[in-house]
Formats: structure tokens, C-alpha cells, sequence
């Protein structure tokens, strides 16, 4: 009962905490060195996860999903298929969460360090808004990198699946293309990309929340990582549901 | 709310506290506490662990809110002010923190420059190398300036935790020292006489040791834990 | 200070990358879809547009060439059809060309198939009315290709019995005895034995491209998938059916024959001996007639193996079930 209580709380403080991100961000004197600087971190430093990560995922789904496709001999379709699972949804999710476990992290980790220090005290003491200058940034940096990585990871992955096709049979790069976008429309990409921004949104939003909420010690910096992530990457998989209803709902499916 | 000029009666007290009451839940750590600082005096607070020395500290630089009771810095009423105004009184007053709070992704150099990035100073980076330069100089550590605080040993972070709050350099300057920290290259109690010299100021610093109280010119005690 | 100045580029390479491959990508999506570039919009009417959408493709020569942009129900009886096509199309399709309706393989999508009509004509203009013409539906040719099968059931059911008849007549003994009969004879079984090759003929064709459907070159779609192939049925079925004629011809024929012999024989008019020693001439009639007899039992196979045919079954039912429906009660 108590737990259940604590959750609603938690739930609810999350929501006001999101709500004040949107109240605080159109405020005059935005920190845009910080925003880009943020953009960097966290876009750039997890490229290469990202990355690596899509790489080997969209070459291993070509694999595996080849002798099934072979056994119904529409071979010819694998290119497609492969690439409407990742731009739909393997992408977004599997980047998404590795975005959550990486930065997600990282930041209820910084966040955490900084208020168990009385660093964010000294900003608030400074004459900067620390929640501006802390939480705003790092809530847009991660909503507008997110899909960015997201875009670059899906082009990685239909690299590996291209590659992945190669090593069992022979196919051009521009016969690979023609056969993704022979298929592929407007509607396999708009509605993940859309998504990203709120994975994107919510990994810093939980992220900040946490750290931003740490208490005192050690301890409690661990705690506020590790929650950040677990907590994103639910609430990924929980929007994730979300964005499928709304997009079946708009005939987008 | 105005801020009242810096130039300020000699008589007229810097930190008049009245009958100030703070509780977190039920345990009571501010219970009807008074206290008056005038110009150029050193005060530190004297109590145990858990008195309310930090609470204290925290409510006079307003990142505390207080029950009740009334606190004036400056002649302002921080419990009651606008956020603007609150910060115009806080950039005139110093305050160094227990554990530093150097930002840890930031150089020397950013760390002591941030305080200016309130809106209101419009400095050329010329002037803010300068002023940065000088706090530093007056620490004794010019030479750190492109370090990170984590390459820095404990006392010379301390230093330079003093030093940022040497660069917004208007009114009295609250520090706050656990007293564990030992200085590098000589007594840190040395720095803030020296800086006396340099700059008219006020200074009150809580700690829990009282040999440490010797530095300041009255004392304050803080009787046992009220809760 | 110069670190953030290359963070920055470095963000700035990255931010670039992800947009100049969404847009990339956009714009390859647009292109395929007609959505960029110009384009050429033509209509088509039908009656009947079996379950076409929008969005379904659009073949020239069986080339893409562009998509369904909207359906429309003009009237009770009529479906008008938007195709939105390339834009270059304007300088290849000919007023007099042909839309008709087709399908990817029995369960793919519908495609609008655009055929050039014959001779010369002018080029298509925006908007232009194309002609349609009927499709080929998998059930009309069954339905033809079922009732073809049981009109060569009976004729040869009835060839059977006109030979039995024969075999048993005994004024066959006479008949053979004349020679102008014998020798009408000896040709009506010719021909009766070169039909009734035909027919093994034609039931090994039908045979053929079943056992094609069943053992699935390619998903079992392709019965229709390859239009060579609908072709293909229509044409056994076409040869069958005069197959048919043909035999049902003979058939009477035959019967005459066996008439005027029993009537020969009825007058005492015999002429039996010459058959009596053409061995030869018995032997072909009995080849001939266990020829029909296995064509036609090989032909009722191929039927029974359609009906169970898991992809016709619902059609064999179906039919079942009206036959059932329209008997008297």
C-alpha cells in the first residue's frame, strides 16, 4: 500500500518536475553555450555506442531473418523488411534505451554529484538558475539529439544489413536501395521519428529528475544513476505503446 | 523591493536576524533565534553537529525559507523578496561552502568566472580575466587557473572555493568550514585576515570547532540540539 | 576555449550527417512515391475495382510507373480511378492505351495495369479518360474451365455407350460383310482414335499447370501472377471445348453407324466376313476405346484433385452448396 502510495508520489513529482521544464525553457536568457555544449556530450560522446550497437543489429537481423524469408522465397523482400523493422522500431528502441543506459545515467549521476556537493546551492547562490542552466539544457540537448542519433543510427544499421546480405548472397547497392524505397512511405518514417523526440525528452527529463533530487551522500548518486535508467527505459517501452495506438489511430500503421 | 545602496550607515547593522523559526517535521532546528552583525565585525557560530549552524547559514543566503521570523541582510528582507532582488543581495555577499562546491566540470578559470555571468555585469572578457586573475592572485594560486578542480588537492580547492566568492566582492561574506580541511602552503585562517587588508568586509564563518572561533572577533554560540 | 571550438564542429559534422541523411532519405521516399517531380494524372472506369486502394501501383508494360491517387464511385454501376504516373509517361502512353486490373500473385496487392492499345494515336494529356478493359478473374476461368470438363464427361460418357452398343450389336457380323461400310468404319475409328489423343493431350496440359500451381513455383500466387499462364488456361480450355465438339461429333456418327448396321442387319443384308478377318481394324476400335477411358478417368482425377486443392476449395464448396440450393425440394 505504501508502495503503491510512494509510486503515485514519485509519479506525480515527475510530472510537475516535467511540467516546470516546459515552464522554465521559454524564459529570456537562455543558456545556449550550455546547450550546445550539452548537444555535444550527449550526442556526439554516444555516437560511437550508438553506433556500434546499430551496426551489429542490423546485420544480425538480415541474417537471421534470411532462411525464413528464403523458405517463402521472397528473398528479394529482405532489404525492406529489415528496413521498415529498424526505421519503425528497432532503432528508435534499441537506441532509445541504449541512449537511457548511457546518458540517461550519466546524467542523474552528474546531476546527483552536483547536488550532493552543493554545486547546484552555489549556482542557485551565483545568480544562475540552476534548474535553466542544469536541467533545461540537458532536457533539450537530449530531446533533440536523441532523433538525430536515431536517423544516424537507422542509416548504420541498414549498413550492416547491407553488409549482412553480402557475406551469404551478392546485391548492389543500388538495387539494395531501390528495394527499400521502392516500399518504404512517408508514414514508416514520420511516426518513429516523432517518437524519438519524446523518448529523447523523457531519458533527460528522468535523468535531471533524479540527480536533480539526489540526497545527501554518496550513496544516493549511485541510486539516482541507476534509477534513471530503469525508470527511461520503462517509460520508453510505455511510449513506445503509446505512439503505436496513436499512430493506428491515425491510420498510419 | 529596492536594494538599498552599498554605501551603507556604519551603524546600521549588515545581518539583523529576529526571532527566526525553522522546523524539518517535527524536529525543530531554528527555535526563536536573534542575532545582529554591524560593520566591520567577524562573528563565527559555535555549536554541535546537527545544531542548525548550516540551516542558519543557508537561511541568511536565502536557500532556505524559514518558518517564521525575519531576516535582514543589507537592510533587505531576505525571507521576504522577489527572486531579482534576492540575487542583486546575494551578489554582494560571499559564500563559501562546506564542501566547496567547485562545479567539477569546469576549469579554475570557468568556476570563478561564473559568478559573473549574472545578467546585470556586462564585462568585456578582458575585465573578466582581470578580476579573475586578482582572486586567484589574492588565494595565492594564479598558476591553477587552467586546472580542473579535480586536479587540485583539497586545500587548494578550498582556496579557490574562497576565491570565487572573492569575485562578486560587495558586503559581508558568510563562510562555511567543516574545519577538517587543512590549507596548503600555509594556515587558510591566515587568508582571510590578509584579504582584511585588501578589502573593507564582513565575515562570519560557522564551525564546530572552537579553537577555530579564535580567528573571529565574537562568538556566537549555539546551544546544544533543540530538537 | 579552442576544445569547445572543436566540440562544436564536431557537433555541428554530427548534426549535419543525421539531416543530410533524413532528408537523404525523404527525398528518396518522394521520389519513389511521385510525390516530388512532375507528374501526369490519367483516369480509368470500371465496374468493378476488386478491392484496389489507394496507393496501389500502376504498371506499363509491367514497368512501375506510378500509383493509385484516389477512387471514386461516379455511379450504381461505375468506379472511376485516379492514377497519378511519372511524368515522362506523357511522351509513351497513347490515348488508345488500355487500363485493366490485375493482381501481385493471388493474395498481393492490386495493380492497374496500362496496356498500349493498337496502332497509331495521339500521346495522353493530364486528365485524360484511359479505356478499361474487364479482368481476368481467377474464378470465370474456373467457372469455364469446371463446366468445359463436365461437357467432355458426358460426351464421353456417351461415346462409351455408343461403342458398347457396337461391340454387343450383332449386326456388326453383317455390317463388316460391305465394304463401304467397313471402310467408313475403319476411318470414323481413325478418327475417333486421333480425338481421343486430343483429349490425353489436353488433360496432360491441364494436369501440367495445376501440378505447377500445387507444388508452388513461387508462393502460390503465381497462378495469376503470370498472366502467360491465365493465357494459358484459356487456350486448353478453348481447345477442349472443340475437343469436345469434335468428340460429340464423332459420337453421333458413330451412332448412326450402329443404327444403319442394326437396320442392315435386320434386313438380312450382311457383308460380315471382311471384318471377321480384319483383326487389325478390332484391335485399333478396342485401343481406341481404352484410350477414352483412361483420358476420361485421368480428366476426373485432375478435377478431384483441384477440388481438394486447399487455395479452390472455398470455390468447390461454394458451388456445392448452390447446387444443393437450386434443387427441387
Amino acid at each position: 500500500m505504501s508502495n503503491i502510495r510512494s509510486f503515485a508520489t514519485e509519479t506525480g513529482e515527475l510530472s510537475r518536475f516535467a511540467a516546470r521544464v516546459f515552464a522554465e525553457t521559454p524564459k529570456p536568457g537562455f543558456e545556449w553555450r550550455e546547450l550546445l555544449r550539452q548537444c555535444y556530450l550527449v550526442g556526439n560522446r554516444s555516437l560511437p555506442l550508438v553506433g556500434s550497437t546499430a551496426f551489429i543489429m542490423g546485420m544480425v537481423l538480415t541474417i537471421q531473418l534470411r532462411p525464413a524469408l528464403l523458405s517463402y522465397g521472397v528473398e528479394s523482400e529482405l532489404p525492406y523488411i529489415v528496413a521498415d523493422a529498424i526505421i519503425r522500431e528497432i532503432g528508435p528502441v534499441i537506441t532509445g534505451l541504449i541512449f537511457a543506459g548511457k546518458v540517461g545515467s550519466g546524467i542523474g549521476a552528474e546531476l546527483g554529484s552536483m547536488q550532493v556537493t552543493e554545486q547546484i546551492d552555489a549556482m542557485e547562490v551565483s545568480g544562475t538558475n540552476p534548474f535553466r542552466y542544469l536541467v533545461v539544457t540537458r532536457v533539450m540537448a537530449t530531446t533533440l539529439m536523441l532523433p538525430l542519433l536515431v536517423v544516424v543510427a537507422d542509416a548504420i544499421s541498414l549498413t550492416g544489413c547491407f553488409i549482412g546480405l553480402n557475406i551469404r548472397s551478392v546485391t548492389s547497392l543500388p538495387l539494395f536501395i531501390d528495394d527499400i524505397f521502392r516500399y518504404l512511405e512517408f508514414r514508416d518514417v514520420f511516426p518513429p521519428l516523432v517518437k524519438t523526440f519524446f523518448f529523447g525528452f523523457c531519458v533527460g527529463t528522468v535523468g535531471c529528475y533524479k540527480g536533480y533530487n539526489a540526497t545527501k551522500g554518496t550513496e544516493s548518486v549511485g541510486k539516482s544513476a541507476n534509477e534513471a535508467v530503469v525508470v527511461a527505459s520503462m517509460l520508453i517501452f510505455l511510449l513506445d505503446l503509446v505512439a503505436v495506438q496513436v499512430t493506428d489511430l491515425l491510420g498510419l500503421n | 523591493m529596492k536594494v538599498r545602496d552599498k554605501t551603507y550607515d556604519l551603524n546600521e547593522p549588515v545581518i539583523r536576524i529576529r526571532d527566526l523559526h525553522l522546523a524539518f517535521g517535527t524536529h525543530k532546528v531554528l527555535d526563536g533565534f536573534d542575532l545582529t552583525l554591524h560593520k566591520r565585525e567577524d562573528l563565527a557560530v559555535l555549536g554541535k553537529s546537527g545544531s542548525g549552524k548550516s540551516v542558519l547559514i543557508k537561511c541568511i543566503i536565502g536557500l532556505l525559507q524559514p518558518d517564521s521570523g525575519s531576516i535582514e541582510v543589507l537592510g533587505n528582507d531576505v525571507s521576504d523578496i522577489e527572486h531579482h532582488a534576492l540575487d542583486q543581495v546575494r551578489a554582494r555577499v560571499g559564500f563559501l561552502f562546506q564542501s566547496n562546491a567547485l562545479y567539477d566540470s569546469m576549469t579554475v578559470r570557468e568556476n570563478l568566472e561564473f559568478p559573473l555571468r549574472r545578467h546585470w555585469i556586462q564585462l568585456t572578457p578582458e575585465e573578466s580575466e582581470a578580476m579573475v586573475m586578482e582572486a586567484l592572485g589574492n588565494v595565492g594560486l594564479a598558476e591553477t587557473v587552467d586546472l580542473m578542480p579535480s586536479e587540485l588537492s583539497g586545500g587548494m580547492r578550498k582556496r579557490i572555493a574562497l576565491a570565487r566568492t572573492l569575485i562578486p566582492d560587495h558586503g559581508p561574506r558568510p563562510h562555511h568550514e567543516p574545519g577538517d580541511q587543512r590549507p596548503h602552503g600555509g594556515d587558510i585562517r591566515e587568508v582571510p585576515h590578509q584579504l582584511h587588508h585588501h578589502i573593507p568586509r564582513h565575515e562570519m564563518r560557522g564551525t564546530n570547532l572552537r579553537k577555530r572561533g579564535r580567528a573571529a572577533q565574537r562568538q556566537v554560540p549555539r546551544h546544544g540540539d533543540r530538537g | 576555449m579552442r576544445t569547445s571550438r572543436n566540440h562544436l564542429s564536431r557537433l555541428g559534422a554530427f548534426v549535419l550527417a543525421a539531416v543530410v541523411i533524413l532528408i537523404a532519405s525523404l527525398f528518396l521516399i518522394g521520389r519513389y512515391q511521385h510525390l516530388i517531380g512532375s507528374h501526369l494524372a490519367l483516369r480509368a472506369r470500371f465496374s468493378n475495382v476488386a478491392g484496389l486502394r489507394v496507393g496501389n501501383n500502376v504498371r506499363y508494360s509491367g514497368i512501375e510507373i506510378g500509383t493509385v491517387r484516389s477512387l471514386r464511385i461516379i455511379n450504381d454501376t461505375t468506379v472511376e480511378v485516379s492514377l497519378s504516373v511519372k511524368g515522362d509517361m506523357a511522351n509513351v502512353i497513347r490515348r488508345n492505351a488500355m487500363a485493366s486490373l490485375g493482381a501481385d500473385g493471388l493474395m498481393g496487392n492490386k495493380v492497374v495495369n496500362i496496356v498500349p492499345g493498337n496502332g497509331a494515336a495521339e500521346l495522353v494529356q493530364d486528365g485524360d479518360l484511359l479505356a478499361s478493359r474487364g479482368s481476368v478473374e481467377i474464378e470465370d476461368v474456373l467457372r469455364t474451365l469446371s463446366g468445359s470438363s463436365e461437357n467432355i464427361l458426358d460426351i464421353t460418357d456417351g461415346l462409351r455407350s455408343t461403342v458398347d452398343r457396337i461391340n454387343r450389336s450383332e449386326g456388326l457380323w453383317k455390317l463388316l460383310q460391305d465394304t463401304i461400310l467397313g471402310e467408313n468404319l475403319r476411318r470414323a475409328s481413325r478418327d475417333l482414335a486421333t480425338t481421343t489423343g486430343n483429349a490425353r493431350e489436353l488433360t496432360a496440359d491441364v494436369r501440367g499447370i495445376f501440378e505447377d500451381v500445387r507444388s508452388g513455383k513461387g508462393p502460390v500466387g503465381t497462378l495469376l501472377k503470370d498472366s502467360i499462364l491465365s493465357y494459358n488456361i484459356r487456350g486448353t480450355i478453348r481447345r477442349m471445348e472443340s475437343v469436345a465438339a469434335h468428340a460429340e461429333r464423332l459420337a453421333s456418327e458413330l451412332e448412326s453407324l450402329s443404327r444403319k448396321v442394326g437396320d442392315d442387319y435386320s434386313r438380312q443384308r450382311g457383308v460380315l466376313q471382311s471384318a471377321l478377318r480384319d483383326t487389325a481394324l478390332a484391335g485399333h476400335v478396342s485401343r481406341s476405346l481404352r484410350n477414352v477411358e483412361d483420358g476420361t478417368r485421368n480428366f476426373n482425377e485432375d478435377m478431384e484433385a483441384l477440388k481438394h486443392n486447399f487455395l479452390l476449395r472455398g470455390y468447390f464448396r461454394r458451388k456445392a452448396s448452390r447446387r444443393v440450393d437450386s434443387l427441387p425440394r
